[in-house]
């Protein structure tokens, strides 16, 4: 927005700046909301879409995900974690300190040792019992500090852009807005993860070392997925597409460069671990961004949980180069995002420093999703995805149907 | 008449290396025998007849002899020395003037060890070894002589003479006392079999033929192998050693008859996969190397589908479908995998081994011509297409139609300059080299068919313009004018220089020998083959079964002319 020079103004004159300078700043908000980069926010009904590539002549388009890791937004620090980074269990641990100076004592170097014994038997629990593995009966210590901050990627997954809980499902939350100013935001997860470095960064860019580890997953093949599109008769407007989300066994094909190659084919897994995790959405185009309608989405997650998550949702924004970003949310299982922890033993506590305890307090306080009618409690907690695929053949098996093989 | 006198030279080489190979295996201790009480084994109860020819294994045809006589399941592992191939020239005639270097033998050597440790192994041990000896800690020459006999016939393609046998029946008694056991020293005798010329080359001898006074003709064991490494690319079966010890394959309707059930067997397959190998000049595929910032899709699992592709195309489209010989450069039917999909931009169902596919109407790609290996080769191709090189390709290796090598200061700079906007497709960049008169004699007969193949890359793949600008595939070919890739192929398709190539390479790869004064045969057979509407398999049946094939060039003989000799240690 530009400021005017000192001449003073007509109120007429004023009036019709005022109104160029809002219909500025709306133009700009629905360019932004069109997807450009991460940010898949709301789809626009006035700005077309960039050029895009001629639907297929068969209707069906294939895709291999090459990246997909939480939906990160990184705000001010100050306004995000304003109690500070979620730290390890020592830094748990020395929350629970109250007198300042002992908690400075404790960390001079030579006292070292007594401040690990110390937040070591903290984690364990009494009579050494291992908190991550029995999380039930530590459920009053603290929460890890929370995000605070008001924007945040996702989806608006209850149509409620309010306080939440009006119905059977949710329990009252406070939503985000997201980055391109849609309202509504349901990403609790964040709140509970947003002041990890992990997540956040060391140099707070939201390339934190677990964005890393998430999509190389894709890349090895151990979780790679695939999406095939059918019916599409026009990637910028078309009411009705058919979406098959699944899992392959199929690694994405590279080059030499270790990029994915485009137009490789895949099939979707028929075996194993991974079978099953097929699911069948509907969606519809407009202006270049696909979105689905809500429905239980499951895809395998590797070595721990699957990714469950109710009323799911997937978007995907078309782009010229034939690529396509998106986005994916639902509502996850609580106990699903400390199965890591929960099987890593007591390394999780005295080596990883993993406060699970904390963590589940955190959880169980922002859960939104899957309301307990007798507790009251919200067992899911809204989660939102980013991703970014490439064309690719995806061969879809039959269910419950053998694959001959010789 | 005798057989040339350079062979005389060869035959003296072969006695020596024999020799040096038994030395070699028996540089042992003795020990004492135990008689079995077993029958002895037959020999060859007539001498070897006249050398005429040595033709050194190639790897594919020493690796399927090993399968078919040991089994599939035996692994041979290590390096063959490479047959050079003179320019022009198939390797199968390369391989009768191919000699063993003392670190090919060395190579030779450890692999034959690694056959023959596998060959007596407990897993095999019982397939090979009919009888028990009496001691397995010692030897035993009766259950030795009854255990190689039959192996050595089949390793060297013909009965072991008496003495050969003795010497190897000593070399496994000798080598008990160092390997403390019957079996061990019957893999030192294999082994020694392994690396004797008589197993590494084909040797053929030759007879007096009875229907041409004073001519030769390669004899029945001759023939067995000559058939067997033609149309199967392995060595003779005990089918066809049997017929040789008969006698049959000399007589003209056995011969046919025989070489007929070898066309219809799906072992045709192979030799003609090994065949075009050879015409193809599959082995630069090994040498293939492409700038992986400009290629970053080529990859080694690219690179080693590319020949496969090519070799199922050419094998369903000639052997399967049995289909006309000159739908090679048009055919679009052809076979994918995962690796070749992104690279034409083609699904794949299955996520193992190849599917078959037909390339679109509109794809331009038709035959081999359309195959990414076949476009992907040459060096000058690193980090771009050249279409001369393509042309050149054409015309020697499809049409036998040699083009001469460039002047040793030919400046390729301008046509190197591939980002060159002010001249930015081949053609363009090319007119110099066509209309400069030192360039254009040369240049006239590869670059106007290499240009049809621009609009697909340095490996392959498919390319609407080049630097923005629109690619030029129009052309002609022996007065047929065309405008795309496909149009060049049904022109090659029409042109008997394709037909006669291969007639020629046929007979060239059957014998061993380069076609010169054999173009009255050559014209006959071409005319056979077009009365047979092209099948190749055909092809193969009328040289495989015709007399030329069998007929050895002579000159007069010598005073002191060559015989076969096998020196025996003499410990």
């Amino acid at each position: 927005m530009t400021q005017e020079t000192a001449r003073p103004e007509t109120g007429a004159k004023t009036k019709a700046r005022l109104s160029r300078t809002a219909k500025l700043a709306s133009a700009l908000a629905i360019v932004l909301a069109m997807g450009v980069g991460h940010d898949a926010g709301a789809p626009s009904a006035i700005a077309a879409p960039p050029s895009l590539p001629a639907p297929p002549a068969d209707g069906e388009m294939g895709f291999v995900v090459v990246q997909f890791h939480q939906a990160v937004y990184i705000g001010d620090p100050k306004v995000d974690c304003p109690d500070g980074m979620l730290g390890v269990l020592k830094d748990s641990y020395l929350t629970t300190v109250p007198v300042a100076a002992e908690r400075a004592r404790l960390q001079l170097k030579q006292n070292e040792s007594e401040l690990q014994t110390k937040w070591q038997t903290y984690g364990a629990g009494p009579n050494g019992t291992n908190v991550c593995a029995n999380i039930n009966e530590f459920l009053d210590r603290p929460p890890t500090p929370m995000l605070t901050g008001r924007v945040a990627k996702g989806f608006d997954l209850d149509n409620d852009q309010g306080a939440g809980g009006n119905d059977s499902y949710t329990c009252k939350h406070d939503n985000f807005t997201s980055p391109a100013g849609e309202k509504g935001i349901d990403h609790q997860l964040w709140r509970v993860q947003g002041c990890s470095v992990q997540y956040r960064g060391t140099d707070e860019s939201g390339n934190g070392e677990i964005r890393k580890a998430y999509d190389d997953q894709m890349m090895t093949g151990q979780i790679t997925q695939v999406i095939r599109l059918r019916g599409v008769n026009s990637l910028v407007n078309d009411p009705d597409v058919q979406v098959l989300y699944a899992n392959t066994d199929d690694r994405p094909a590279v080059d030499s460069r270790g990029n994915p190659v485009f137009k490789a084919s895949y099939t979707v897994s028929t075996a194993g671990m991974k079978v099953g995790y097929r699911n069948l959405l509907r969606g519809r185009i407009v202006n270049g961004v696909l979105t689905t309608d809500q429905k239980d989405i499951i895809l395998h997650g590797g070595s721990y949980s699957p990714y469950d998550l109710a009323r799911g949702k997937l978007r995907l924004t078309f782009q010229p180069d034939g690529t396509a970003k998106g986005m994916l949310g639902g509502y996850k299982p609580l106990l699903s995002l400390l199965t890591a922890a929960r099987g890593g033993g007591r390394g999780s506590v005295n080596t990883a420093g993993i406060n699970c305890a904390g963590q589940y307090t955190a959880l169980r306080l922002m859960a939104d999703g899957d309301k307990d009618p007798k507790t009251g409690q919200c067992r899911r907690i809204s989660y939102a995805y980013e991703l970014v695929a490439v064309p690719g053949f995806v061969n879809d098996i039959q269910p419950n149907r053998k694959i001959a093989t010789k | 008449m005798k057989p040339k006198k350079t062979l005389r030279r060869a035959v003296l080489w072969l006695a020596a290396l024999s020799s040096v190979a038994l030395v070699v295996s028996t540089a042992v201790a003795t020990g004492p025998g135990t008689a079995s009480g077993a029958p002895p084994a037959v020999t060859l109860s007539e001498p070897l007849g006249q050398v005429v020819g040595l033709r050194r294994l190639t790897e594919s045809q020493y690796r399927n002899s090993i399968a078919d006589i040991f089994g599939p399941d035996i692994k041979v592992a290590g390096r063959f020395e490479p047959i050079v191939r003179p320019m022009h020239e198939l390797i199968a005639s390369s391989a009768t003037e191919s000699t063993i270097s003392p670190v090919g033998l060395a190579q030779f050597d450890a692999i034959g060890r690694g056959v023959a440790e596998q060959v007596f192994d407990n897993a095999h041990r019982a397939l090979n070894v009919k009888c028990l000896p009496m001691d397995d800690k010692l030897a035993d020459a009766n259950c030795a002589r009854e255990a190689l006999t039959p192996i050595g016939r089949y390793l060297f393609r013909r009965p072991l003479t008496a003495s050969e046998q003795a010497g190897y029946v000593k070399i496994a008694g000798d080598a008990v006392s160092t390997t403390g056991s019957f079996h061990g020293g019957l893999k030192y005798a294999v082994a020694a079999m392994l690396i004797s010329p008589d197993f590494l080359y084909v040797i053929e001898s030759a007879e007096p033929d009875p229907d041409h006074p004073g001519a030769w003709r390669l004899d029945n064991y001759s023939r067995a192998a000559r058939l067997s490494f033609l149309l199967w690319d392995t060595t003779p079966n005990e089918v066809l050693l049997e017929a040789a010890a008969k006698g049959e394959l000399t007589n003209q309707s056995k011969l046919t008859v025989i070489a007929s059930k070898m066309v219809k067997s799906p072992r045709l397959a192979s030799g003609t996969r090994a065949f075009f190998t050879d015409m193809l000049l599959f082995e630069k595929f090994d040498e293939m190397a492409k700038d992986s910032v400009i290629f970053p899709r080529f990859n080694s699992e690219v690179a080693s589908a590319m020949p496969e592709q090519l070799l199922r195309t050419i094998v369903d489209l000639l052997v399967t479908r049995q289909a006309d010989y000159r739908e090679i450069f048009t055919t679009r039917r052809t076979f994918v995998n995962r690796a070749l999909g992104p690279l034409y931009e083609v699904r794949v169902q299955d996520s193992q081994g190849w599917v078959p596919h037909e390339f679109g109407p509109n794809d331009g790609r038709a035959g081999v011509l359309g195959h990414a290996g076949f476009l992907s080769l040459g060096e000058a191709q690193v980090g771009r297409s050249s279409p001369t090189i393509r042309g050149r390709a054409i015309r020697e290796v499809l049409l036998c139609q040699p083009v001469p090598n460039p002047p040793g200061n030919v400046d390729f700079l301008d046509f190197e300059k591939v980002n060159n906007q002010a001249r930015p497709t081949a053609k363009i960049r090319l007119v110099e080299h066509s209309t400069n008169p030192v360039c254009a004699g040369c240049h006239k007969l590869t670059d106007p068919i290499g240009l049809t193949l621009e609009k697909f890359d340095g490996i392959g793949a498919p390319r609407a313009t080049e630097n923005g600008a629109p690619i030029d595939t129009s052309g002609d070919f022996e007065g047929v004018n065309y405008s795309t890739a496909t149009g060049l192929g049904k022109a090659l398709a029409a042109s008997q220089s394709a037909t006669e190539c291969v007639v020629g390479r046929a007979l060239e790869y059957a014998t061993g020998r380069t076609n010169s004064g054999n173009d009255a045969l050559i014209a006959a057979l071409e005319k056979g083959f077009k009365a047979d509407k092209y099948r190749f398999p055909a092809l193969l049946l009328r040289i495989a079964s015709m007399p030329e094939t069998y007929r050895v060039q002579t000159i007069k003989p010598s005073a002191d002319s060559a015989k076969v000799a096998m020196v025996t240690s003499s410990k």
